[in-house]
C-alpha cells in the first residue's frame, strides 16, 4: 500500500522515553464502555493518573464496547497517555491506516498492533471476519507511516503469549515483531508461572528482550466467577487448577476480591527479578489495590 | 475437487413450491465423488421430496431425475436440453458453478440450488471432506512448506502461529488442527525452519474475489478455437 508523506510530530511518546530509559514500565489496560458513557472509563483513567505510564483499552476483545481510539481519546483526556490497541480481525489495510492517521492526529502515537481474537466475536458469530493483514504486516505498514518521519514518532507494540504452542516458533515470531518495529512486547496475562518460565527461557535465548520491552501482563480476578469464566475461555489462559480452588474456595464476594488481589501481587513480585523484563501490564478492575499492595509506581 | 452438501427436503421442498413439474439434475463430476450430488444422491432425495411433498397434500407435483456428466461445460449440458422440456423448474445438484451454468443456458426456467457449496478440499476420511484451498489466484504455498494459512489458518495469518494455538489445536476449534502447528513440524522435519524466520509480505487480494467475477483466459486455446465462449 502506497501510504502518503506527511507531517508528523518527531518527538516521541512518554511510553517510548520510559522504554529508553530502561527503567520499569507499568502500563494498564482499563474495560471498554459497553453503553457509550464515556465517564466510568475517565473515572477508572482519572485513578490511574500518574501510577502509570500509559493505559488503554481493548479492541472490542470478547464484547462490542466503546472503540479503542475512542477510549485512548477518553483515557488522555482523564490527563493518562494513551495507547491505542488496534487488532486486525474487524478491518482491512485501508480502514487500519485510517485508524491509525487518525490517532496520530488526536496525538496519539502509543499503539498495539495485535491480529485479535480469531473467533469473530462469540456475540456476533455470523460477522465476517477480515484479517486482510496479520499484525507483523500492520505494524511493518505503521512503521513506514508517513515515510518522511520514520518511526520515530509512533511507539509501536505488540502482543506475546507464554501459553501458546509452539514455544519456538512464537519466540521465532516475537523475534519478527521487533524486527517489523515492536518496541515493546506486551504479553497476555500470566497465571502458570511454570509455563511462563519455560516461555520466558526460549525467548530469551532468542534475544526477543533485547530487541524490545517484554511487559507481563497481569490481570486482577476479582470474583469466582470472573475467575471461572477466564479458565473456560478459549483459548485457554492456562489458570492453574489450585489458582481457580483459592478464589473458588472463598464463600463472599470480598474475600474473593482479596484472594485475586493476593494471587496478582504473588505473581508481580515473582517475576518482579526476572533479568530483562520490563515491567507489567495490569488490567481487572482492582488494579490500583494491586499496586498499593505490590509496591508498584510509576516515579 | 469442489465439495458440496445436500440441502434439507423441507428446504427445497419450499423453494420448489409454486411449481408443478420440477426436474432434478445431477453432477457426475466432484459433487459424484464426494456423495452430495450425482446420480445415486438425485435418486435418493428424489424418493425423499415425493414423500414429503406427498405428506403434504401435494401429490400433483411431479419430480423427476436426471444426471449429467459436468453442469459446468456447455458440452454436457447439450444432452440435457432435449430432457428439461416440459419442466416449470430445475432444481441442480451441482455445486453453484453447475446451478448458474443451468440457468444461463435455460433462461425461461427457474432454477435452484439442491446444495450447499461448501469448499475446494480433499477426502480425509470416509464420509469426511475437509477445505485445502480458497482459490485466492496468488499461490504461496511454495512459503508454507506446502500447507495453506490462507486456507487453513482461522485468521489467515502469514507469519503465525497467533496466540491462539494450544496443544497442536486452533483457537476457533479445539477439533481442528492449527495450521502452523502443522506448518512448523513440517518445516522443521525438511530442515527448512529457518525458512519461517522471514517475514512474509501481505496477499495482494486484488487476486482473489475482490473485484466481482474471476476469469482465467488462454489466448492460445482461444486462438485455436477451443477456448471458451467468446
Amino acid at each position: 500500500m502506497n501510504l502518503p508523506d506527511s507531517t508528523m510530530p518527531t518527538e516521541t511518546t512518554g511510553l517510548h522515553k520510559r522504554i529508553e530509559s530502561g527503567k520499569q514500565i507499568l502500563i494498564a489496560e482499563l474495560s471498554s464502555p459497553e453503553n457509550g458513557d464515556a465517564e466510568p472509563l475517565r473515572d477508572a483513567a482519572r485513578k490511574l493518573a500518574k501510577r502509570v505510564h500509559a493505559a488503554g483499552i481493548s479492541d472490542n476483545r470478547g464484547v462490542v464496547g466503546v472503540s479503542s481510539l475512542a477510549g485512548a481519546a477518553i483515557i488522555a483526556s482523564a490527563g493518562v497517555e494513551p495507547i491505542l490497541h488496534v487488532t486486525t480481525r474487524d478491518r482491512n489495510r485501508i480502514a487500519l491506516v485510517s485508524e491509525c492517521l487518525g490517532a496520530i492526529a488526536l496525538g496519539i502515537r502509543n499503539i498495539i498492533c495485535t491480529s485479535g481474537t480469531g473467533e469473530t466475536l462469540r456475540h456476533v458469530p455470523a460477522a465476517r471476519s477480515v484479517f486482510d493483514v496479520d499484525s507483523i504486516q500492520l505494524l511493518d505498514m505503521f512503521r513506514r507511516l508517513p515515510s518522511s518521519a520514520g518511526d520515530a514518532a509512533l511507539c509501536l507494540g505488540a502482543v506475546a503469549t507464554p501459553q501458546a504452542d509452539p514455544i519456538e516458533l512464537q519466540a521465532m515470531r516475537l523475534i519478527k515483531k521487533c524486527e517489523s518495529g515492536a518496541r515493546f512486547l506486551v504479553t497476555h496475562p500470566i497465571f502458570d508461572i511454570e509455563r511462563f518460565n519455560l516461555w520466558w527461557a526460549e525467548t530469551a535465548r532468542r534475544g526477543a528482550h533485547e530487541k524490545a520491552a517484554v511487559i507481563a501482563g497481569v490481570k486482577v480476578l476479582t470474583s469466582a466467577d470472573e475467575a471461572r469464566r477466564q479458565a473456560a475461555r478459549r483459548p485457554s489462559a492456562g489458570i492453574p487448577e489450585s489458582l481457580l480452588a483459592r478464589i473458588c474456595g472463598k464463600a463472599s464476594p470480598a474475600e474473593q476480591q482479596a484472594v485475586g488481589i493476593e494471587i496478582a501481587v504473588e505473581t508481580i513480585r515473582s517475576l518482579s527479578g526476572l533479568k530483562g523484563l520490563r515491567g507489567f501490564h495490569l488490567s481487572g478492575s482492582a488494579v490500583p489495590e494491586v499496586m498499593e499492595k505490590s509496591g508498584l509506581k510509576a516515579d | 475437487m469442489i465439495v458440496a452438501d445436500r440441502k434439507k427436503i423441507p428446504e427445497i421442498r419450499e423453494m420448489i413450491k409454486d411449481h408443478k413439474r420440477v426436474l432434478l439434475v445431477g453432477c457426475g463430476t466432484c459433487v459424484t465423488v464426494c456423495l452430495a450430488g450425482g446420480e445415486r444422491e438425485v435418486g435418493i432425495i428424489g424418493s425423499a421430496l415425493r414423500m414429503s411433498l406427498k405428506l403434504a397434500g401435494r401429490e400433483d407435483v411431479i419430480v423427476d431425475e436426471c444426471t449429467i456428466e459436468r453442469q459446468c461445460e456447455d458440452a454436457f449440458i447439450d444432452l440435457l436440453a432435449p430432457r428439461v422440456e416440459g419442466y416449470d423448474a430445475i432444481c441442480s445438484f451441482g455445486c453453484g458453478a453447475g446451478v448458474q451454468t443451468l440457468a444461463e443456458r435455460f433462461p425461461k426456467i427457474p432454477v435452484y440450488p439442491g446444495l450447499n457449496t461448501q469448499f475446494i478440499g480433499i477426502l480425509e476420511s470416509q464420509g469426511v471432506w475437509t477445505e485445502k484451498c480458497v482459490g485466492c489466484g496468488q499461490c504461496r504455498l511454495g512459503e508454507f512448506v506446502g500447507i495453506c494459512p490462507i486456507t487453513r489458518c482461522a485468521k489467515r495469518i502469514f507469519n503465525g502461529p497467533c496466540g491462539g494455538s494450544r496443544d497442536g489445536k486452533c483457537e476457533v476449534d479445539p477439533d481442528m488442527d492449527c495450521a502452523w502447528q502443522l506448518i512448523y513440524e513440517r518445516a522443521k522435519a525438511l530442515g527448512l525452519l529457518d525458512k519461517l524466520e522471514r517475514i512474509a509480505s501481505q496477499q495482494d487480494w486484488s487476486m482473489a474475489q475482490n473485484t466481482g467475477s474471476r476469469k482465467v483466459v488462454r489466448e492460445d486455446q482461444r486462438i485455436a478455437g477451443l477456448g471458451p465462449k467468446s
